[in-house]
């Protein structure tokens, strides 16, 4: 035989070599496997959560004083009307003084250590709200809440009295105490603010909102809890933050990392582009590849409008960068010029249709 | 993108993230070949069928993943390396080498030839019973098998072309 068809029946028997099945299936072992996988992802949640449960246990047992912040800024909050207009002014609130009102797009409010108050804004340039707080001896005994609300529309940049900055996005509430306690910092937030914490160890700051909490230790990072949407998230710029949702474990996020949540549902932290989600603290927006429902809901939050989009407009992607500062219409003609959309403005609303021709 | 044109390779990196539906993916295609892989290693299928679930364990969620090049090698040497560990545990090693990648062994096979033909095979040293086992019933290359052996590529196409020559004269 020659040579090649040797090898031809060699490889041929070699091949047929006996093949003993496996006495389970691929897919029933699988599902045995299952089990063990979650299992193993339970653990390593279980040890990051056991370091943060010890942690939060040590602020419950001081006696006192930090979980009644809790109860009684929750209790302010919802005490507080839904003051969130479509389209108000700011409003802030300072205990022992009557609301304020500040008609002015870009405001900011500075709690200056001593319990001084000054607002800056573009209007009417700096005041000098309060000269010293006069309720500084009651506060150590009384808890006074202070209230800044931000409209649809506006922006606010808030300056605390421990030096932690806040930028707050539109439509949105804070609820901060006059003095801060000795053993935590809690705030209270409904809409999207972006924190850039004052670093203080002995003293951690507490993000509160409707259906989770966020422990810092000094750290810059966005929260967005709008009560409205289904989807909030939490997006960690640097340092280091716990996300609390009540149910199940506590998640620790990595500088970089968002972690969203629906209700207290939370999925599992991941690395995204920081820079869309916190460019308007910098009076801008990006999009990259964004659909246009999403982009225009967005954008409709910064100018207090409501876009309604006609059928398969809104899966259109855009992407590109717009200034905060610009007026309404002259984004919409820059869109208008990249996508092909045209706008028609009624009152409140805004109707999208698609553009027929040639533009 | 539809299912079947993600690669194996995107599947691996969506695995070592954690991706349930990747490693469910991966664990289906490449179960048959291990299971088989590991019994002619070492004859126990229920310590294979415990490692092969292992090594799918360890993979998903890997916190620090290697970079694979390639996947089924990778995956044949990570078995066995787990098997050899699990029997070193239970001094269960001394055997190995003289049941190693036998073949035909399971099977009652009448005919002369064939019967000739694998007891040829199993004389030979296990390494080069490895290297053919991986050729031909694995249907690998021989860049292949060199990842899977941990040898480079000529000493593989040096065990198999020797194999073959002697296989070759029984044949004659």
């Amino acid at each position: 035989m020659e040579t090649d068809k040797i090898d031809e029946v060699l490889k041929e028997l070699l091949t047929s070599e006996t093949r003993q099945p496996s006495p389970e299936t691929a897919a029933q072992s699988w599902l045995a496997l299952c089990p063990r996988i979650k299992a193993k992802r339970r653990r390593r949640l279980g040890m990051t959560s056991a370091a943060v449960v010890a942690v939060v246990c040590a602020c419950l047992f001081i006696p006192g004083k930090h979980s009644d912040d809790v109860q009684t800024m929750a209790q302010y909050a919802a005490s507080m009307p839904q003051t969130l207009d479509r389209d108000g002014d700011i409003k802030l609130s300072i205990s022992g003084r009557p609301d304020m009102v500040i008609s002015s797009s870009d405001v900011n409010i500075i709690h200056s250590g001593n319990g001084v108050v000054t607002i800056d804004s573009d209007v009417q340039g700096k005041v000098v709200v309060r000269e010293s707080s006069a309720s500084e001896q009651n506060s150590t005994s009384v808890q006074d809440f202070n209230q800044v609300v931000v409209p649809v529309g506006k922006r606010t940049h808030l300056t605390l009295s421990d030096g932690t900055r806040i930028w707050m996005n539109s439509g949105s509430r804070l609820i901060y105490p006059e003095s801060f306690g000795k053993e935590s910092r809690d705030v209270f937030l409904e809409g999207e603010a972006y924190f850039e914490v004052s670093h203080n160890e002995a003293c951690p700051f507490y993000v509160k909102t409707g259906n989770y909490d966020v422990a810092v230790k000094g750290t810059v990072f966005d929260v967005s809890a709008y009560p409205n949407r289904n989807e909030t998230f939490v997006i960690l710029v640097n340092g280091s933050v716990d996300v609390d949702s009540h149910e199940g474990p506590v998640c620790a996020l990595k500088p970089g990392q968002i972690v969203k949540l629906q209700g207290s549902d939370m999925a599992e932290p991941e690395y995204a582009d920081i820079t869309p989600y916190v460019s308007w603290v910098k009076d801008y927006l990006v999009f990259k590849n964004e659909k246009l429902g999403i982009a225009l809901e967005k954008i409709g939050r910064q100018y207090g409008k409501t876009f309604l989009l006609a059928p398969g407009t809104s899966e259109i992607t855009v992407s590109g960068k717009l200034y905060l500062k610009d007026d309404l219409s002259s984004i919409l003609r820059s869109i208008s010029f990249s996508v092909p959309v045209n706008f028609e403005d009624h009152n409140e609303s805004i109707y999208v249709h698609e553009a027929v021709g040639d533009f | 993108m539809k299912q079947s044109e993600i690669s194996d390779k995107e599947l691996w990196v969506q695995m070592n993230r954690g991706d349930m539906k990747s490693t469910e993916t991966l664990y289906l295609s490449y179960y048959d070949m291990l299971f088989r892989y590991g019994i002619k290693y070492c004859g126990d299928a229920d310590l294979v069928m415990d490692c092969i679930q292992d090594l799918f364990l360890k993979l998903h969620g890997r916190r620090s993943p290697k970079q694979v090049v390639y996947i089924k090698p990778y995956l044949l040497n990570s078995l066995q390396h787990l098997i050899y560990d699990r029997l070193a545990k239970s001094r269960r090693t001394e055997d190995l080498d003289d049941h190693m990648f036998v073949f035909g062994e399971d099977e009652a096979v009448d005919e002369t030839l064939v019967r000739s033909v694998y007891a040829e095979c199993n004389a030979l040293p296990p390494r080069t019973r490895q290297a053919l086992y991986l050729r031909y019933v694995t249907g690998m290359s021989y860049r292949e098998i060199s990842e899977a052996m941990e040898i480079n590529v000529q000493s593989c196409m040096n065990l198999v072309n020797r194999a073959m020559t002697r296989l070759r004269s029984i044949i004659k």
